[in-house]
């Protein structure tokens, strides 16, 4: 199984995404689908965006949030394979740089 | 939809028509079939039975065909063109077309359902070895620098107008296009042609390009202009350029913050133009470097940043969203159940006041709702009245 922690994302270059209040809409110009995400899943994009760490994003999180670890990662496992699935989100482990599917 | 002046302005662009007209008059024959989509007036249809065109096809959705129509009867080409009331998707010739005529774009070629329309145009409707008219359009941009239109798209939200912080909206508010003359930009940079459209060959519709524009002078940048040279013929060009008062007009593309240019400064954008359900979205990626390389800016831009979106909207229109008709809906419904081929507009209107009393002052209110139904909901098929009937319509 894929250490989550260890893994790099890469956000597509083909989803647009802005801020509606705490929440956010996403546009993903392949597919031409719009997603949304709430609070949690828009701060969690932001971070992801900033330098693609997960490590740094899961930390960040649980500092910022009132949850028990294994919830977060629980639902934070969750999201990225959604956003991985969608093609919204490339996962590439640290290790080695090459780009792979979460599991 | 253009109003009736909006069509007479594009009549009276003369390089436009001087283009069209030059490669009509090559491609056109006696025995030519000719299709004119998005036809409006009509007036390239009756510039196609000028030329002696055999058969025309005047295609166009809008109402506007109603005053093409007249404007045929009036000049006596009633009888060689057929007008088709309809998107052009959505109709069969008897006869492949020998020639396409089309001007479907708008500030840029990129407009709606633009490409993809001509595309499909193309591939049903044009005879093998056809011609497009237009059949290449060039894209080209330039950095500018323009106080007025900058001031146009930040100052309502700078100004503190009433002593109201708008601010926050700015960022939203830059990610615009603002469509200009182009007679009130200064170029920092020489145009530089960022794409080009193959309307015989264009395969995807979506459109994209990497500019390397060099500073030819110091001044302030507010941002890109956009505009097209569009090729009918051979050699046969117009361009929709600042300062040559097309009826297009230019494309303006705000960044989001001024930056002061020098001469010898690099900027790199990169653009796209992606369709997404009908409508393009827009983005521009700009990065400004000095002479050593040092970043003066770097602006990730995009139509979809100046949408609107309200939270509340948005869950509604979402997946996971249960929706519960409203009673809008509830009588649409009812109205469209009537719809089944044996009442007029008419006798559903009467059932309408029945159902709904409390919603409807007057008949004519229902036959108003109806009317827009059926408008839009209606085949389109339905027996004549006859001749000297006195039609009442809810409205118009």
């Amino acid at each position: 199984m894929t250490d989550l922690l260890a893994l790099q994302v890469r956000c597509s270059d083909q989803v647009m995404f802005q801020k509606v209040g705490g929440e956010s809409v996403l546009l993903d110009l392949a597919s031409e689908h719009y997603f949304g995400l709430d609070e949690t899943g828009t701060r969690i994009w932001e971070l992801l965006a900033e330098d693609g760490a997960v490590r740094r994003a899961f930390h960040t999180m649980l500092e910022e949030y009132d949850v028990k670890e294994e919830i977060l990662h629980r639902d934070f496992s969750n999201l990225l394979d959604e956003l991985v699935q969608e093609g919204l989100l490339a996962l590439v482990e640290e290790s080695d740089g090459r780009e792979k599917n979460i599991g | 939809m253009y109003s009736l002046s909006g069509y007479g302005e594009m009549i009276r662009d003369d390089s436009r028509m001087a283009a069209y007209v030059t490669a009509m008059q090559r491609s056109i024959t006696e025995d030519s079939v000719v299709a004119d989509i998005g036809t409006g007036v009509g007036i390239f249809a009756f510039i196609a039975c000028r030329l002696g065109a055999r058969k025309v096809y005047a295609v166009e959705p809008e109402d506007i065909i109603g005053v093409a129509r007249e404007l045929a009867a009036a000049n006596g080409f009633g009888d060689r063109i057929e007008f088709i009331q309809k998107r052009s998707t959505e109709v069969d010739f008897s006869e492949k077309a020998d020639v396409i005529v089309s001007d479907l774009g708008g500030v840029l070629p990129m407009f709606r359902t633009s490409l993809s329309d001509i595309v499909d145009a193309r591939e049903r409707l044009l005879a093998p070895g056809g011609t497009l008219i237009r059949r290449t359009d060039r894209l080209w941009a330039a950095v500018v620098e323009s106080p007025r239109l900058y001031d146009k798209v930040s100052r309502p939200w700078l100004d503190r107008p009433f002593g109201v912080d708008l601010g926050h909206a700015l960022q939203k508010a830059s990610n615009v296009i603002v469509r200009t003359s182009g007679n009130d930009v200064e170029l920092l940079t020489a145009p530089v042609p960022w794409g080009a459209i193959d309307y015989h060959e264009l395969a995807t519709v979506d459109v994209r390009g990497d500019i390397d524009f060099m500073a030819r002078r110091a001044g302030q940048g507010h941002g890109l202009l956009l505009w097209f040279e569009g090729e009918t013929a051979d050699g046969v060009t117009y361009t929709s350029g600042p300062g040559g008062n097309s009826v297009y007009g230019n494309a303006f593309l705000p960044w989001e913050a001024p930056v002061a240019v020098s001469e010898t400064d690099r900027i790199h954008v990169k653009i796209s133009a992606d369709l997404v359900h009908d409508e393009y979205q827009l983005s521009w990626r700009s990065r400004i470097l000095d002479r050593r390389g040092d970043e003066k800016g770097r602006f990730m831009q995009s139509t979809f940043q100046g949408q609107a979106f309200a939270a509340e909207s948005l869950r509604r229109r979402s997946a996971s969203y249960t929706p519960l008709r409203n009673l809008e809906g509830e009588i649409d419904a009812y109205v469209l159940q009537q719809m089944d081929g044996t009442r007029t507009s008419g006798e559903i209107a009467n059932l309408v006041l029945d159902a709904y009393p409390k919603q409807y002052q007057s008949w004519e209110e229902a036959v108003a709702r109806v009317g827009e139904l059926s408008r839009r909901y209606a085949t389109g098929e339905s027996s004549k009245p006859p001749v000297g009937t006195f039609v009442q319509f809810g409205s118009t």
